[in-house]
């Protein structure tokens, strides 16, 4: 019953304010991340993890190497998705899963160029997790109509990820396991079962100087059970969770009612209905989470935007706000009740990361600015840096954001990031007109 | 309140809804949703009520058309619903809300429908808390319980309120109640607003059908079945005859919460209580029998899942082959009762029984005193072998931990989860203030949470700094019997205890509050067998003892605990009878007739019950046992752990709503291979070999055994957690509470700290650390010096700069902290001694603080003070407004004295000392006085009760 379980972790993040991709700031969030095995969580094997990962962006020239072995050549930068599959080690259901991918991609006009078997070392995984261990491959697929639209092209794996998924559970048998990690042409995610200093031995492309990014996202899962499961580490797509939504269930329930009013001018009506629904009862509360997250802000809104209203700060007795960033919260109060718990989040969609707080600031996150780097992490000291380097160090208050955005090169504070979301639209004006208040006679309680 | 509009858009008309302050409803608020029409908000009233004809069917009928009238209204255009039981009358019964409101909820939500409306309950059938809670966490926005408004308008017309009370002020009263009530249920269960609370269902039903489950509660946890929708429609007539059919003005006078003659039937009443003290004085194993026999029997009565059991017969093995009663007897424990809640005579007289049988005994939270360390001439010793360390972590000091067999951690307490205690005042005399580290007189508060506990991962790092703090005692986790405690002991049991406590709800005493003896926390037979499954599934139970406890009395509650998954009993409540409780459940009063639950002195002379009695009792339980394990052929307690395929359910159960419970998921056995054990076997790998405090332990000898100082120098990462806790542990171990001289071991390290860096520090350690730490830094700081800066090459302005995590100084009790640099949330939080020097705070500064002083020399966050019942703290006065941050509700804010004026010198000049403090550098070289640059923050019954013991020392 995934609603029984609990999982908790340490998570963290590199950026290099410049934007410029190294093999480093892979090679240090992995180092950071092993720091934190202690956060992790081990089965009654103690070689056994409860999941690792890593997200960090597509490494163009090392995949366009490894893609011309297979005598394919590979589009521009970003003109092509990748995608990261788990699927069922029996090859007659793996092979079914590929057939409904290829057939879903190509309704949705795009084309797969080809596939690259992931090489890991098998010998790895613990009990346990070995005997589940997928088959592990990716995809290399583009866009036939308009291939140069950045936005479509992110939009459109979206819809293949998620059309491709819900197909291949419905009609294939025993491929409950497969998975894709990320289906993405600007990021993606090594992860799996594994302790965290087995992630980097895993993978070799981890090991691989030629794979570089300028930004990495890891996390390392501490579960309440042991099952093994691959899919359940982390980071999703967007987002790497420590902590809980206690609220999972109603959040879930309400949105069954909210998806089905969903219209959209990022996605056709059909496009809708292949790739819904995002929530699923039956996934773990950060994962439905996640999912939520990168459906708002492919539709439009932007990551920043959607963080406070899925994760609103504490705002309803604070009498020094400014009432617009007040009437914000107000007006998404109407769209959308607060998915309630302890939560560190760091979050990203390949061109930003940023990490936010829970409104009571239940789970930590320190941070760390270097003349280059922002480097955030649930530990101070995860990655040792240079004292003398250091230009600040900080801690994520509760209900307080910090971003990066490396296309401008800039850290973003709370206050500016949050003034720019709540200044783009006229919420105050919305609730002032709109907005009905009943008085309840005397105001008794606190509600 | 309203329409949800298309979440991927955001225009105006997304904000047209009905904001309500509250969710009762009193009439008039009603009314007023009930003509909002015009405004867009169209509403339907949809009767819930049934055919009260008694035939099958009825109910369901009614809620299939209640749910096809809420889909016409919210396809035509309402915005609210309003289901209303109103429209009773002789041939037509209310459907319970609950019922109406979970099916509505549902249904919308399969139509998806359920976005567009907004759903009011009004309802004859919610009173209490627990009925708002339900309505809420099944789809409700608001409930308008107008049969208990009109009660309190009844009850005030017939002038048994308070006097000049009007009507409209008791039903706000009411209203109030409600809503605190509410918020208690919400923050227990880790959530702040009550939009996320509606519909987020966070319950465990017992005794419903699965048809009733799916069509009302759909996902919630429902283990063992119950009644259909037709037994529910018979209780329901029972009390609709009662209204319509017979002639009477009388009720049935109830008797849920405290024993009444005619009234509920409770687990003890006087006739066995005084059965149990009489055997257990006389030592009359058969008046003992004559005991278990009675509640065995009452068992029979269905109070129990267990009296709902049998054993299955097996080939009997001779009573003589069985393990001894001797060894039987040293898997249990008392129950965690506190030295506070119960007398100095109950408590040292349980702990020197259970010594007595090699058994052991609970501090509770508390403290212990530390007299009671040393063995009295007789040889009994009153130490308690378990000592506790629960969220207040009141006298939780490196001397206390290093005093105990085996360490809990209470996670929550069976009789009233999630919540946390009160001591009141006039109940902390100065001996309970002494143990508990804080002042007499001023009440003292048990935050619900442990405020180093959030996640899984905090938990595995609490037990990690406990074994560290006494790598000896077994490390347990107390969790309390619910849904989903099986996943919770899979993986507290990862995070490396040693024994996890799965405690009943049927436990706790009159103290409990009274929405909490009910509505929360299972009989420990589900949560014992959820959690022995869970385990044995994820191969993890062979890692730990599981032991439970809650309302255990008789040989017969051990042997069917042990059959399904304990391997140790804790008893409590019976104890406390046989050492003479006669149930008045006054506790909370101090008004104990028989010396147990007071403080009072006189009463506590009233006090009777001697550890010969205890021994008594607990070795006639273990013979009680000891003759079932014969009649079931166990020779061994261990051999039996588990077995549930010797327990059977009884067919001889003739009440018509007990047939309906399958008690099946209790009996059921994983099928497991040979190599998976169902006891503790495997001891757990908690990586002490190489933590860095061995090394330092091993540079210091000559400090440990001959108190000289030394110096030593290492370099730190955030992978060493809990640096100086085991050094600590030598050092209580060997020089007591005192420790050694000051500075006698000065520990230099560079670089960034992991988690609790000096955690319960004892007198004697100085940790200097350049770099930075992580949360929990100087958690329970026992006497030690922590001095913190940022490393010798920073360029930053430390002042600036965030150099201590979260949740410093957590429950410390004494000892001196500097940093130079701000810290995260939390600071000093439940610090009961330590003084404190820091350039910054984040936000619930101080909160629920006793003791202490913290010096601020910079910014606070949000909630300074809150629930801050002693210590004091002081603010520089600088440009942002401290009164916003400040939370008023326990202290207040005044300039500080002549007096304060050399602390914060000394302090200060400390820091720089110390620190080298640019902050500290500046005030000193202030021309006037340092306290006109400081805010004093005093908590008001502190500075009476300071004020009071000086008028003494004067007088």
């Amino acid at each position: 019953m995934p609603q029984l379980e609990h999982d908790a972790c340490g998570i963290g993040f590199i950026a290099c304010i410049s934007g410029a991709k190294t093999h480093a700031v892979l090679s240090d969030a992995l180092t950071m991340l092993e720091n934190m095995e202690h956060r992790g969580g081990k089965g009654s094997s103690p070689k056994t993890g409860d999941g690792a990962g890593i997200l960090f962006q597509i490494p163009h020239a090392f995949f366009a190497a490894e893609i011309q072995k297979l005598h394919i050549t590979l589009p521009a930068e970003g003109h092509y998705g990748v995608g990261m599959v788990f699927y069922p080690t029996d090859s007659r259901i793996r092979n079914q899963c590929k057939e409904i991918l290829n057939s879903t991609a190509a309704s949705l006009g795009l084309k797969i160029l080809g596939y690259r078997p992931v090489p890991v070392n098998h010998q790895v995984p613990g009990p346990g997790a070995a005997e589940v261990e997928p088959y592990i491959e990716q995809f290399f697929v583009v866009l036939t109509d308009n291939p140069a639209d950045p936005g479509r092209l992110e939009r459109r794996l979206f819809v293949l990820r998620n059309a491709a998924s819900h197909r291949i559970a419905q009609t294939v048998k025993a491929a409950a396991d497969f998975y894709i990690t990320s289906c993405s042409a600007r990021t993606i995610v090594y992860k799996g079962q594994l302790r965290t200093e087995q992630l980097r031995q895993y993978y070799d492309d981890l090991r691989n100087p030629a794979v570089v990014t300028a930004l990495a996202m890891v996390h390392s899962r501490f579960s309440t059970n042991t099952f093994p499961n691959w899919k359940l580490a982390q980071p999703f797509r967007y987002l790497a969770h420590n902590g809980e939504i206690n609220t999972i269930r109603g959040n879930v329930n309400k949105m069954q009612s909210k998806e089905a009013l969903f219209r959209s001018d990022y996605f056709s009506a059909e496009e809708l209905n292949m790739l819904l629904p995002v929530t699923n009862p039956e996934y773990s509360d950060s994962a439905n989470l996640d999912a939520l997250v990168e459906m708002l802000t492919l539709s439009g809104r932007t990551l920043p935007h959607v963080m406070m209203m899925l994760i609103p700060e504490a705002w309803q007795d604070n009498k020094q706000m400014d009432p617009h960033r007040k009437a914000f919260y107000k007006y998404h109060a109407s769209l959308m009740e607060p998915w309630d718990g302890p939560a560190a989040l760091v979050f990203t969609d390949g061109l930003r990361i940023g990490a936010t707080l829970d409104r009571n600031g239940l789970r930590p996150l320190r941070f760390c600015i270097t003349r280059d780097r922002v480097i955030a992490s649930s530990e101070a000291g995860a990655l040792p840096v240079n004292p003398a380097d250091v230009l600040e160090k900080g801690r994520i208050s509760p209900g307080k954001m910090l971003l990066v955005d490396l296309q401008q090169r800039k850290i973003f504070k709370d206050d500016e990031i949050k003034r720019s979301v709540y200044e783009d639209k006229k919420y105050y004006q919305w609730i002032i007109e709109n907005r009905i208040k009943t008085s309840a006679g005397a105001r008794a309680g606190r509600f | 309140m309203g329409a949800n509009l298309n979440l991927l858009e955001e225009t105006a008309a997304h904000a047209r809804q009905i904001h309500i302050s509250h969710p009762l409803l009193l009439n008039s608020d009603l009314h007023k949703l009930k003509n909002m029409a015009t405004q867009g908000f169209q509403h339907v009233v949809v009767s819930c009520t049934f055919r009260a004809d008694g035939k099958p069917g009825r109910l369901k009928e009614a809620l299939g058309r209640i749910c096809r009238e809420v889909r016409q209204a919210v396809e035509g255009g309402a915005r609210i619903i309003i289901l209303s039981d109103r429209q009773i009358s002789d041939d037509h019964a209310p459907v319970p809300t609950l019922l109406a409101t979970g099916a509505v909820h549902h249904y919308l939500i399969e139509k998806k429908l359920r976005a567009l409306t907004g759903l009011v309950v009004e309802a004859g059938d919610a009173w209490e808390v627990h009925h708002f809670a339900t309505l809420i966490g099944y789809g409700a926005s608001a409930v308008n319980p107008y049969m208990a408004l009109e009660a309190i308008c009844c009850l005030n017309a017939d002038g048994k309120l308070e006097k000049n009370l009007t009507d409209n002020k008791a039903l706000e009263n009411y209203r109030k109640a409600i809503g605190n009530g509410l918020l208690k249920v919400l923050s227990k269960m880790g959530i702040s607003t009550l939009e996320s609370y509606q519909g987020a269902q966070i319950f465990e039903i017992l005794g419903l059908s699965t048809e009733v489950v799916e069509t009302c509660f759909r996902g919630t946890i429902s283990r063992i079945e119950g009644l259909g929708f037709d037994d529910l429609a018979a209780e329901v007539l029972v009390r609709h005859r009662l209204a319509w059919k017979q002639a009477t003005t009388m009720l049935p006078v109830g008797g849920i919460y405290q024993w009444r003659q005619k009234g509920e039937q409770h687990l003890f009443s006087p006739e066995v209580i005084h059965l149990l003290q009489h055997a257990s004085r006389t030592n009359n194993y058969d008046l003992y029998k004559e005991y278990a026999e009675k509640i065995n029997d009452q068992s029979a009565q269905q109070f129990t899942l267990r009296g709902l059991l049998d054993f299955r017969e097996r080939m009997p093995v001779a009573i003589d082959e069985v393990e001894p009663v001797e060894s039987i007897v040293k898997r249990f424990s008392t129950g965690a009762m506190s030295f506070g809640s119960l007398s100095h005579e109950a408590h040292t007289t349980l702990a020197i029984a259970m010594n007595r049988l090699g058994a052991k005994s609970n501090s509770g939270e508390g403290g212990e005193d530390e007299s009671r360390y040393e063995t009295r001439p007789n040889g009994d010793s009153e130490r308690s072998a378990i000592k506790q360390v629960a969220s207040a972590r009141f006298g939780v000091t490196s001397y206390y931990l290093s005093q105990a067999d085996e360490l809990q951690i209470k996670m929550a307490q069976g009789a009233k989860p999630g919540e946390g205690g009160q001591l009141p005042g006039h109940k902390v005399d100065p001996w309970i203030a002494r143990v508990r580290h804080s002042t007499p007189g001023v009440g003292l508060i048990s935050p619900p949470p442990h405020h180093d506990i959030y996640s899984i991962e905090d938990l595995a790092q609490l037990i990690y700094d406990l074994k560290n703090a006494n790598p000896h005692a077994r490390i347990n986790v107390k969790l309390v019997s619910q849904a989903g405690v099986g996943t919770v002991a899979a993986g507290v049991a990862k995070a490396k205890a040693e024994a996890i406590l799965i405690s009943g709800g049927d436990g706790g005493t009159g103290a409990s509050p009274i929405s909490s003896v009910r509505h929360t926390g299972l009989p420990w037979e589900l949560g014992l067998a959820e959690a022995h499954q869970t385990l044995v599934k994820n191969n993890l139970r062979s890692r730990v003892v599981l032991q439970t406890d809650g309302q255990i009395r008789t040989g017969r509650d051990l042997a069917v605990a042990t059959l399904l998954g304990a391997e140790e009993w804790g008893v409590a409540t019976a104890a406390l009878v046989v050492e003479g409780c006669i149930m008045m459940r006054k506790c909370h009063l101090n008004t104990c007739p028989v010396g147990i639950a007071t403080q009072d002195p006189e009463l506590r002379k009233l006090f009777t019950g001697k550890p010969e009695h205890l021994v008594n009792f607990f070795r006639f339980l273990a013979q009680e046992l000891r003759e079932i394990m014969a009649m079931l052929g166990f020779r061994t307690v261990n051999e039996m752990v588990g077995r549930t395929d010797v327990l059977r359910v009884r067919n001889d159960i003739s009440h018509w709503k007990i047939r309906k419970l399958d008690l099946s998921p209790l009996l059921y056995r994983h099928f497991t291979e040979p190599r998976v054990e169902q006891y503790k076997q495997i001891d757990q790998d908690f990586g002490l070999e190489n933590v860095l405090d061995r090394q330092i332990i091993r540079n210091a000898q000559q400090a440990l055994e001959k108190a000289i100082p030394v110096k030593l120098e290492y370099d730190i990462r955030n992978t060493h957690r809990a640096v100086g806790t085991m050094l600590s542990y030598e050092i209580s171990k060997r020089y007591r509470s005192k420790g050694l001289p000051a500075n006698t071991i000065t520990v230099h390290l560079r670089g960034s700290a992991g988690q609790s860096f000096g955690a319960f520090l004892a007198p004697g350690i100085t940790l200097r650390l350049e770099g930075e730490a992580n949360d929990y830094l100087g958690k329970g700081l026992s006497g030690g010096k922590l001095i913190v800066y940022p490393d010798r090459t920073a360029s930053f302005a430390a002042e600036h700069q965030i150099i201590a995590g979260n949740v410093a100084l957590y429950g410390a009790t004494s000892g001196e902290v500097y940093i130079r640099g701000m810290a995260g949330e939390r600071f000093a939080v439940r610090n009961s001694g330590a003084q404190a020097v820091v350039e910054g705070v984040g936000d619930h500064g101080c909160e629920y603080m006793t003791g202490g002083i913290v010096v601020v020399l910079g910014n606070t966050g949000k909630n300074f003070a809150a629930g801050m019942s002693g210590g004091i703290a002081f603010v520089l006065k600088s440009h942002h407004d401290f009164t916003t941050l400040f939370n008023p509700e326990m202290a207040e804010l005044e300039e500080p004295d002549e007096e304060d004026e050399q602390q914060l010198a000394l302090l200060i000049t400390n820091h720089y000392r110390y620190t080298q403090s640019n902050v500290a550098k500046k005030l000193l070289g202030h021309s006037g006085k340092l306290r006109d640059l400081f805010i004093k923050v005093m908590p008001r019954d502190y500075k009476k009760a300071l004020m009071a013991k000086r008028m003494v020392v004067h007088a």
